[in-house]
């Protein structure tokens, strides 16, 4: 229990530190930038207003567009997290099974074909990616919805999350990386003496070996991975027209809107600090299962 | 006495990516295990006992290399059709899979082999080699041949308590037992391999166990499934000298409780000597000498290979340990199975390679010359 809390605390600081940091660097620089910004000019005392409103949770109005920050922002930051968990999603379903089974099957012909496969679509860029899609799918069927479809027009709204989940799970390059852990471990551990010597008892142990092998390896990866999703699905969101959080910064910096680029920010390493935390609970959790 | 199994031209080669060669570790392996006896196999490390150990169980992971030979083994009654079914899903064209009540347990897979240039014959595909091995092997590994690795604190899972290994053993091996039933049959297990306090040492991780203890807890795990052979890959080695001898104990009575065979492997040829009925001397990948204790260790004059001469007299009697005398070393070293074999691989140790005979050493590996009846010697000294 000592340990959990001081993995916790941690983490949390870490978190703090890190929202200490970006903002003031923030703050020092959108005091040079022209643009209007509340506490600008204020010194101290207005960096001290921006951290009061951003962990309160009030971020009040943006001077650009003139609607409250908070409903701009959150139904944004709600669309990216579908978006990177649904891609992670997408890249296990693929990337998983290819590496299970290209060490599993290790010397036959399609196990190979299968890496570099892997390698193939992983090395495609995610922009040129989405158009292709988007071009496939709108010029020979139409049965999925090639961009965001808003409150008016939805029929089906579920659809229209579909392409760019898959094009971005897919463009992540975070597939021949699995793909290559997942292979070595399960090798690795397959290899184990202990794991031939229950081979030697007629047990089947490709299952014990998955088990313990590459799930640590595989928690581990993904959240890692996290902060580069979420700068793919900036690119994601352009691609398929998706309100997303990395479309609304983008939008935000040509508006030059820094109330609500600070808060994205700050939403950010929130999201990405909750993401390394929860990557060390689970760790945590598993390392004190297995002893 | 029935035979329990016999393996023939057994012959295993790797691939050396990096060298471009084949590394011979069994070359043309013949030796027979009768039910109830112990065969022991002797031979300097690095002669290929422990590969051929592991081709019999069907473990050799299918690295490019070369596997072949046939192996008749005699299954449990129980599992005789299945065993037979597999058998003959092998191959149904090849009709010697059988030889009375033993099956050849690599049969059909010379099919996913294919010869290339004598004596090399390359696995074409390994995959489906393995895949075909596997299907008859799980009839057979662990219910009925059973394995003992040579290192027993690697071959324990490091994460989980050893009551818990056994207990997945027994379970996997009979579907339905119920959790109060399953302690006590483990205790009674760990009791049957001299373990006094069963209680405390299923619950603890292997790293904690002495390498004694964790060879009884190997052995026992190998004794669940009751298995009619149990190969013991170097039980001995690294022990104490009293563990030594009350592991070969245990193995003994186990042996007898279950009438089951031994296959002993150690390159110790005093330890094989105080235990097994037959013996199997290997060098550099071939069985140089065949044949019982009697012929092999105790005969003091008869004909022997020059190799398990040397073995022999390495070991220092009571005599020669009173007198001080110097130990015996075989002189030269093992030699590098990398290299082609022409002629004896025994050759630059053997003394007695020597004028005429030697020309025909040098030429030509010889073959097995059999001496008396159930003796027989690689060695041109004993040709007829
Ligand atoms: N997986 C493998 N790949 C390549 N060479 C191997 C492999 N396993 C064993 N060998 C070679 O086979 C030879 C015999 O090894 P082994 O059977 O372990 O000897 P030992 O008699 O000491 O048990 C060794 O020279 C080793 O280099
Ligand atoms: S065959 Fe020749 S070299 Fe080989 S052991 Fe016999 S005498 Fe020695
Ligand atoms: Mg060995």
């Amino acid at each position: 229990m000592v340990r959990f809390l001081k993995v916790f605390m941690r983490e949390i600081l870490n978190a703090v530190l890190l929202i200490i940091g970006v903002t003031t660097l923030l703050y020092l620089i959108f005091n040079i930038m022209p643009g209007s910004f509340i506490g600008k000019g204020q010194g101290f005392v207005g960096y001290i207003d921006i951290i009061r409103r951003l962990f309160t949770f009030k971020f009040g109005i943006s001077p650009v567009s003139g609607r409250d920050i908070g409903n701009l922002v959150f139904p944004a930051f709600r669309n990216t997290l579908i978006l990177t968990i649904g891609s992670i999603i997408v890249s296990l379903l693929i990337s998983v099974p290819i590496g299970i089974f290209s060490s599993y099957r290790r010397f036959k012909s399609y196990s190979w074909t299968l890496s570099i496969f892997s390698y193939i679509i992983s090395s495609i860029p995610v922009f040129f990616l989405g158009y292709l899609v988007i071009y496939l799918i709108s010029r020979y069927t139409a049965v999925l919805p090639i961009y965001y479809l808003y409150e008016a027009q939805r029929g089906k709204p579920i659809l229209s999350y579909v392409l760019p989940i898959i094009v971005l799970g897919i463009g992540n390059d975070s597939i021949s990386e699995i793909v290559r852990l997942v292979g070595g471990e399960l090798e690795r551990v397959m290899s184990e003496d202990y794991v031939v010597a229950s081979k030697a008892r007629g047990e089947r142990v490709l299952q014990s070996s998955i088990h313990e092998g590459i799930i640590i390896p595989i928690i581990s990866i993904i959240f890692s991975k996290i902060p580069f999703l979420i700068g793919g699905a900036v690119i994601v969101e352009h691609v398929f027209n998706w309100p997303g959080a990395g479309r609304l910064a983008f939008q935000a910096t040509l508006d030059r809107d820094l109330p609500v680029l600070v808060v994205i920010a700050f939403l950010s390493v929130l999201f990405v600090r909750a993401a390394a935390l929860i990557k060390s609970m689970i760790l945590y959790y598993y390392q004190t299962s297995e002893r | 006495m029935p035979m329990l199994a016999e393996l023939e031209g057994l012959k295993v080669y790797f691939y050396d990516q990096g060298d471009k060669r084949f590394i011979r570790a069994c070359e043309d392996i013949k030796f027979s295990i009768k039910e109830g006896t112990v065969l022991g196999v002797v031979g300097e490390s690095g002669c290929g006992k422990t590969v051929a150990a592991l081709s019999m169980m069907g473990l050799i992971d299918g690295e490019p290399g070369v596997i072949e030979g046939r192996f008749f083994f005699k299954p449990k009654q129980k599992d005789r059709r299945s065993v037979m079914l597999a058998v003959m899903r092998g191959s149904r064209k090849d009709r010697d899979f059988r030889r009375g009540e033993l099956f050849d347990l690599f049969n059909g897979l010379k099919r996913c082999v294919e010869y290339d240039q004598y004596p090399y014959t390359i696995i074409k595909d390994s995959e489906r080699w393995l895949r075909k091995n596997n299907r008859i092997m799980e009839h057979v590994r662990g219910k009925n041949i059973s394995m003992i690795f040579q290192d027993p604190s690697r071959s324990l899972n490091p994460f989980v308590p050893v009551g818990i290994q056994i207990e997945k053993t027994i379970k996997w091996l009979s579907k339905n037992e119920k959790k109060g039933q399953l302690e006590s049959e483990v205790a009674e297990l760990l009791r049957e391999v001299r373990i006094f306090n069963p209680k405390v040492v299923m619950n603890m991780y292997p790293d904690a166990l002495s390498l004694g203890m964790a060879q009884r807890v190997v052995i026992a795990i190998a004794l669940v499934s009751r298995p009619k052979l149990l190969i013991a890959d170097e039980p001995t080695t690294g022990l104490d000298t009293t563990n030594k001898y009350r592991i070969i104990e245990l193995l003994q009575q186990a042996m007898e409780k279950h009438d089951m065979s031994l296959l002993f492997i150690s390159h110790n040829i005093g330890i094989v000597g105080s235990i097994a009925d037959d013996i199997a001397v290997m060098y550099a990948g071939i069985i140089v000498e065949f044949g019982s204790k009697q012929q092999i260790i105790i005969a003091k004059r008869g004909p022997k290979h020059p190799y398990t001469e040397a073995l022999v007299s390495s070991v220092p009697t009571d005599a020669d340990i009173k007198k001080g005398k110097k130990l015996k070393v075989i002189q030269g070293i093992v030699p590098n199975n990398k290299m082609e074999v022409v002629g004896c691989p025994f050759l630059p140790r053997c003394p007695y390679a020597v004028g005429k005979i030697r020309r025909k050493c040098r030429e030509r590996c010889p073959e097995a010359f059999e001496v008396t009846p159930g003796h027989s010697i690689r060695c041109w000294l004993y040709a007829n």
